[in-house]
């Protein structure tokens, strides 16, 4: 019963993982730019909910709104910084702009929010389901709920929509998407907003599982982000969840054989035997690149 | 749209400029600081001079983490400082000097903080330098200052360790071997009537001598304990943790972490509602305003143990405490009333032996007994540290509360190292 409550634990990490996969995935897939301030963009939208928070009372919609529409906007300039001007040009100098971006957003959020852990609402404090030994959290519910919807929401908008149809367009290729009379950069910049956006409200769901917030929060929050992606090649949306489901569940389960403070290592474990067996993820094996 | 996002990065490369400076900056802000506090002690002394005639500087170093996840209790420390040094040049300075501190700015590294140590050794004028905060820290500069003959006094490392590098290196906080026995024997066993025990503890230097200390009296005093626990600094998640002590099944949990993982676990305890399975008692690190603060309602009837606890009963101390808090809007924990001590006892100690240099101050110092401080007795032993007795305190209303006074462990036995350096 243990290693249950352990794994439920672990799908709830996983989640929050996932989320953050997802989001790097999406950005990597339309902009076939890697990117390192992913989890600065996490932190920034989880801040954005921390301040909705403080104005409006606890009102998780409203918080999650917040969050979006933040990292939304932080993501949007991030790619007119970032990305935009560098399409032309090799990769490298993008992937080093979004490096001092991750820096500077850092940064920044020391100097607006402060240096000190703050303190996020506590949500539905105490209230669990018991099923014999397992103990399940109504907010472990909450945000596996969540996780779920945000990806079905998203399968739905990449695949019935006119937009998800211009993102997968410009995925595949870029100037015949062009040639069609549609503005790649600009369905790009969508694209960017979009899984930045995913990223904000991974971030919230994070700092008010954990009820803490800080601004280094989106160094760890990255590398485990791009971790999970990695499983899916950096383009492929379900493996990329479905690696940070696993890492979620790895961190928990490890903890019954090995002390606590080792378990932050199972990301990093779980990226070098990825990139040793399958360096282009379980996607390439498949033959097909899917977004 | 170019204009804008010129100017947007500029933005960003302003922020980023500041920020990226902030430690640069922090320790160029604690000189200035320290020139503002050498200003400002030399505009308070200079009020007394025509009276005392002071001539000369006496010069102490004082190393602090005023950044970085120390910073509050840094703060707290120079405000203590600062006090007991306006003090000291009011009633007559040192050696008829006014008495001069140069702050430095740690930023609770062990590298910056012995940098900062090999500075200050290589400046003559000074006598005796006062720091750093944490035992890490201060692993690395004692045997610096050892080798260099600098007479060192930690107000709040607790590590023996320290004191125990060599004869010019002296804490007063007390060591966790005391701490702990404490901890284990009468906040657990008698307090709680604990038999089976949890550890949960920070995996670096601090945490884990904390874990041997309280491993050590846990053994002496029968208590069996049933999980150990290391938690990496850092951690925010402890759902699998909290799923872990609860199959363990044990009634008393010992929390031996900083404030954000301190923090942050409890919160979750009470989020999954396992505060109610068990007993928690904290560790003295999170004796602060700010783990109140983070913790909200949550940690409303937890145990800690404390060498230092301001009653308002207590007059003289009450009226310090609030002249403190004016100061820094903090309230004081032992860590920062050890720094007034430390001052205000050095102080005396040196102007009774009139020592001049800094072999003729670590004498002095060797020789400080009964003191009486604002933290109770002081009385270095035979390897340079004090040996504490303990308050139980709870938090109740948002607020710490005393439950018990030393008398509550009036037969424990203090650790003797049986040494003499």
């Amino acid at each position: 019963m243990y290693i249950v409550e352990q794994l439920i634990n672990g799908l709830c990490q996983g989640g929050i993982y996932a989320l953050i996969a997802i989001g790097f995935t999406l950005v990597f897939g339309i902009t076939g730019l890697v990117t390192f301030c992913y989890g600065e963009i996490v932190m920034m939208g989880a801040y954005g909910s921390y301040f909705v928070f403080q104005w409006v009372g606890l009102n998780v919609p409203l918080a999650m709104l917040g969050a979006f529409l933040f990292s939304a906007f932080i993501g949007f300039f991030v790619y007119k910084i970032c990305y935009e001007r560098f399409l032309a040009v090799p990769h490298q100098i993008s992937l080093l702009c979004t490096i001092g971006m991750s820096t500077l957003l850092t940064n920044l959020a020391q100097l607006v929010f402060g240096l000190e852990t703050k303190s996020m609402p506590m949500l539905m404090a105490g209230m669990n389901i018991q099923i014999g030994e397992i103990r399940i959290t109504y907010l472990q519910i909450l945000i596996i709920g969540v996780v779920v919807l945000l990806c079905l929401f998203l399968s739905w908008f990449l695949n019935k929509t006119r937009i998800g149809a211009a993102l997968r367009s410009v995925k595949q290729d870029r100037v015949a998407t062009e040639l069609l009379g549609i503005d790649s950069s600009r369905v790009m910049m969508i694209g960017n907003c979009i899984g930045s956006a995913l990223g904000g409200i991974a971030g919230i769901l994070y700092c008010i599982s954990y009820m803490s917030i800080s601004p280094t929060l989106g160094t760890s929050v990255g590398r485990i982000g791009f971790s999970a992606a990695v499983l899916g090649g950096l383009v492929n949306i379900p493996w990329a969840a479905a690696g940070g489901v696993i890492i979620g569940i790895l961190e928990n389960l490890s903890i019954i054989w090995i002390p606590a403070s080792f378990r932050s290592g199972i990301a990093y474990v779980f990226l070098i035997i990825v990139l040793i067996f399958l360096p282009q993820g379980i996607a390439s094996r498949k033959k097909r690149t899917k977004l | 749209m170019k204009k804008y996002l010129c100017l947007l990065i500029c933005v960003f490369m302003v922020a980023g400029l500041f920020t990226a400076c902030t430690n640069e900056e922090a320790a160029t802000t604690e000189t200035t600081e320290a020139s503002s506090t050498e200003e400002t002690v030399e505009e308070a002394t200079e009020a007394t001079t025509s009276e005392t005639e002071l001539t000369g500087e006496f010069k102490i170093g004082i190393i602090l983490p005023l950044t970085g996840s120390y910073a509050e209790h840094g703060v707290g420390q120079q405000t203590a400082y600062e006090m007991a040094i306006e003090e000291v040049n009011a009633s007559g300075g040192v050696n008829g000097k006014t008495l001069v501190a140069q702050f430095e700015d740690s930023g609770g590294d062990a590298v910056v903080s012995s940098e900062l140590m090999r500075k200050y050794i290589e400046d003559p004028d000074i006598m005796m330098v006062f720091g750093d905060y944490d035992s890490g820290t201060c692993l690395a500069d004692a045997p610096i200052a050892q080798e260099n003959q600098m007479p060192m006094l930690s107000p709040s490392a607790s590590n023996a360790n320290v004191p125990l590098t060599g004869n010019y290196i002296f804490t007063m906080v007390g060591v966790q071997q005391d701490e702990q026995r404490y901890v284990a024997q009468y906040a657990m066993q008698k307090y709680f009537g604990a038999e089976n025990i949890g550890i949960v503890y920070l995996d670096n230097s601090w945490g884990t001598t904390l874990f041997e200390n309280l491993s050590l009296g846990a053994e002496a005093c029968g208590l069996n304990m049933v999980i150990t626990e290391p938690i990496a600094a850092g951690e925010t998640d402890f759902s699998a943790v909290i799923s872990k002590l609860r199959q363990s099944d044990i009634d008393t949990l010992f929390i031996g972490l900083q404030i954000s993982e301190g923090a942050a676990m409890v919160n979750q305890m009470v989020q999954t509602g396992y505060n109610e399975e068990v007993n928690v008692v904290l560790s003295g690190a999170l004796y602060t305003n700010q783990f109140i603060e983070l913790t909200g309602e949550n940690c409303e009837g937890l145990i800690i143990t404390q060498p230092f606890f301001v009653s308002e009963d207590n007059e003289e101390l009450y009226a310090w405490q609030e002249e403190y808090y004016s100061r820094c809007d903090l309230y004081p924990s032992m860590m920062t009333a050890d720094a007034y001590d430390a001052i205000m006892m050095c102080a005396e100690a040196i102007n009774a032996a009139g020592a001049e240099t800094r072999d003729e101050v670590r004498d002095a110092v060797s020789q400080i007994s009964g003191y009486q401080g604002i933290t109770g007795e002081i009385t270095f032993d035979g390897i340079g540290t004090v040996h504490r007795t303990q308050y139980l305190i709870t938090i109740e209303d948002g607020k710490w509360k005393m439950l018990y006074d030393p008398s509550y462990a009036s037969d424990m036995e203090f650790y003797d190292f049986g040494i003499v350096q």
